[in-house]
């Protein structure tokens, strides 16, 4: 299987992001079952992330807004996949950044940076005037139902709302908008200033995801509920496949993949909390690949880069053995399958694996592994 | 003996180890332990194994089974051949319509027993 990218890409992705304490970014056709599981998959992030509730409805708020922004402008559709809806939430050491990406018209864009100028130049007396008067205005149009959205996004976050048009084509540009909302211990002005290249951070992030094909990112703590929070998503994404074995082999390599991570990542030093890793999906013509990135300590490298060649290097016949083999073998020292999950990913795709090390420091690599499905 | 009944969930089977009932574990397994989850199932199965049925009907239908799984599967499939010495064991292996990796996986799981296996796609 030949791949359009190189492992080493993933180690350099998985480093941008490790800046991160949290990232989910998803590039692609937003369902409401879609935008349900992403809302809830951020809602479980943010538990182990341990937020305050004021700050977890903040967010929650300020998703649900943006993932509206995203299907309300859905229609607005040309071939190429670069104008899909883009949405991504990154948390940072002074609070969340919710980003969202979608096409507009040309026509609007004067309209809507107007608005948003408009609000971002409020003071906080000026807010609660221009918010009485947007209520009311509200009632009486529909119209004024877009800016209350905006408004509210700002108030909420605390924060002014940031922006950026990038030309599409004659009738229409990209539209990128984002709110940032301040954790509780951090002043508001001092956040203000520590993310002034947010919106590009975003916007890098989606270059990236298109160049690649990818539909989904996440970075994080892969503990069970995060993992269950993934599949969910991924259940949903790939609801529309007819073919059982097909559908069943994501699902599944999925939870090895995840389930591995959850059980053998290795963390930095000063690290608390579950296995910090990345785990991608990309989509090509005739494969789905699932990716995932974690540390290992680099005494372990050897091991498993050894076992991936010899289980690449065998006739199915051999694998259903081994298989069998590894099920056989009562090790009760061993807490988990004892290499039976990379085992199930080879036997269930029927593709070699991908695996690569990156050297990270004296104690630990990167561990890629790339499991591909094809269809 | 107190039966064991569990409600299927998003990652846990349905379980039903009854002695008036077939015996049934069903649906996703991918728990967070299985070591931990199968625990009681399989103490359960090795105090049944002391005063078993005639014979014990045991349908398995997984919709997901992760590998930590198949490994605990395994072990109550080598308890149930243990029964099935010198009481008739009979498992009902279902997998869903068009999913033949999971045939296949009842396939593996049957080799090292003397059980009989019916498989059948519902």
């Amino acid at each position: 299987m030949e791949l359009s990218f190189d492992l080493a890409f993933f180690s350099s992705l998985f480093n941008k992001l490790d800046d991160y304490q949290l990232s989910y970014a998803y590039s692609g056709e937003f369902t409401d079952s879609l935008t349900g599981h992403i809302l809830s998959l951020v809602e479980t992030s943010m538990e182990v992330e341990s937020e305050t509730s004021k700050t977890k409805k903040k967010v929650y708020y300020i998703m649900v807004e943006s993932l509206q922004n995203i299907t309300r402008h859905q229609s607005n559709t040309i071939d190429s996949k670069t104008k899909e809806g883009f949405f991504s939430i990154h948390k940072t050491k002074l609070g969340y950044l919710v980003t969202s990406g979608n096409l507009v018209k040309k026509s609007n864009i004067e309209a809507l940076r107007e608005k948003i100028e408009k609000i971002n130049s409020l003071n906080q007396e000026e807010l609660r005037e221009y918010h009485k008067e947007m209520l009311s205005a509200a009632e009486l149009s529909e119209k004024g139902g877009a800016g209350l959205g905006l408004l509210e996004m700002l108030r909420k976050s605390g924060n002014k709302l940031t922006y950026d048009f990038i030309d599409v084509n004659e009738t229409f540009s990209y539209f990128y908008f984002q709110a940032n909302v301040a954790l509780n211990t951090v002043e508001t002005e001092d956040s203000a200033r520590g993310n002034e290249n947010t919106l590009l951070l975003a916007q890098n992030i989606h270059n990236i995801i298109l160049e690649h094909n990818i539909k989904t990112v996440f970075h994080g703590q892969f503990g069970h509920d995060n993992i269950k929070g993934l599949l969910a998503m991924t259940e949903c994404n790939v609801a529309t496949i007819q073919n059982t074995k097909l559908r069943k082999s994501v699902i599944s390599v999925m939870i090895e993949l995840l389930q591995n991570i959850c059980y053998h990542a290795d963390g930095k030093k000063d690290y608390e909390g579950e296995g910090p890793g990345l785990f991608v999906i990309s989509e090509g013509q005739n494969c789905m690949s699932l990716i995932t990135v974690n540390y290992i300590e680099n005494s372990k490298t050897k091991n498993i880069l050894d076992y991936v060649e010899k289980i690449n290097n065998m006739e199915d016949e051999k694998v259903k053995a081994l298989y069998l083999e590894i099920l056989m073998k009562d090790d009760v020292d061993r807490k988990h399958g004892g290499g039976l999950g990379l085992l199930d990913i080879r036997h269930k795709t029927n593709n070699k694996i991908d695996i690569a090390i990156e050297p990270f420091n004296e104690e630990l690599s990167y561990l890629n592994i790339v499991a591909h499905i094809s269809f | 003996m107190e039966p064991i009944i569990i409600e299927a969930s998003f990652d846990k089977p349905k379980v039903v180890l009854n002695h008036t009932q077939q015996f049934e574990i069903s649906g996703r397994s991918f728990p967070e332990n299985a070591n931990l989850f199968y625990a009681p199932i399989i103490s359960w199965l090795k105090m049944y194994a002391e005063t078993p049925s005639l014979e014990t009907n045991f349908i398995f239908h997984f919709e997901l089974l992760s590998s930590s799984s198949t490994k605990q599967i395994m072990k109550v499939i080598l308890l149930l051949d243990e029964i099935n010495k010198n009481h008739k064991i009979n498992i009902f292996w279902h997998y869903d319509i068009g999913d033949t990796d999971m045939l296949k996986m009842g396939e593996i799981l049957r080799k090292e027993v003397a059980i009989s296996f019916s498989f059948k796609e519902i």
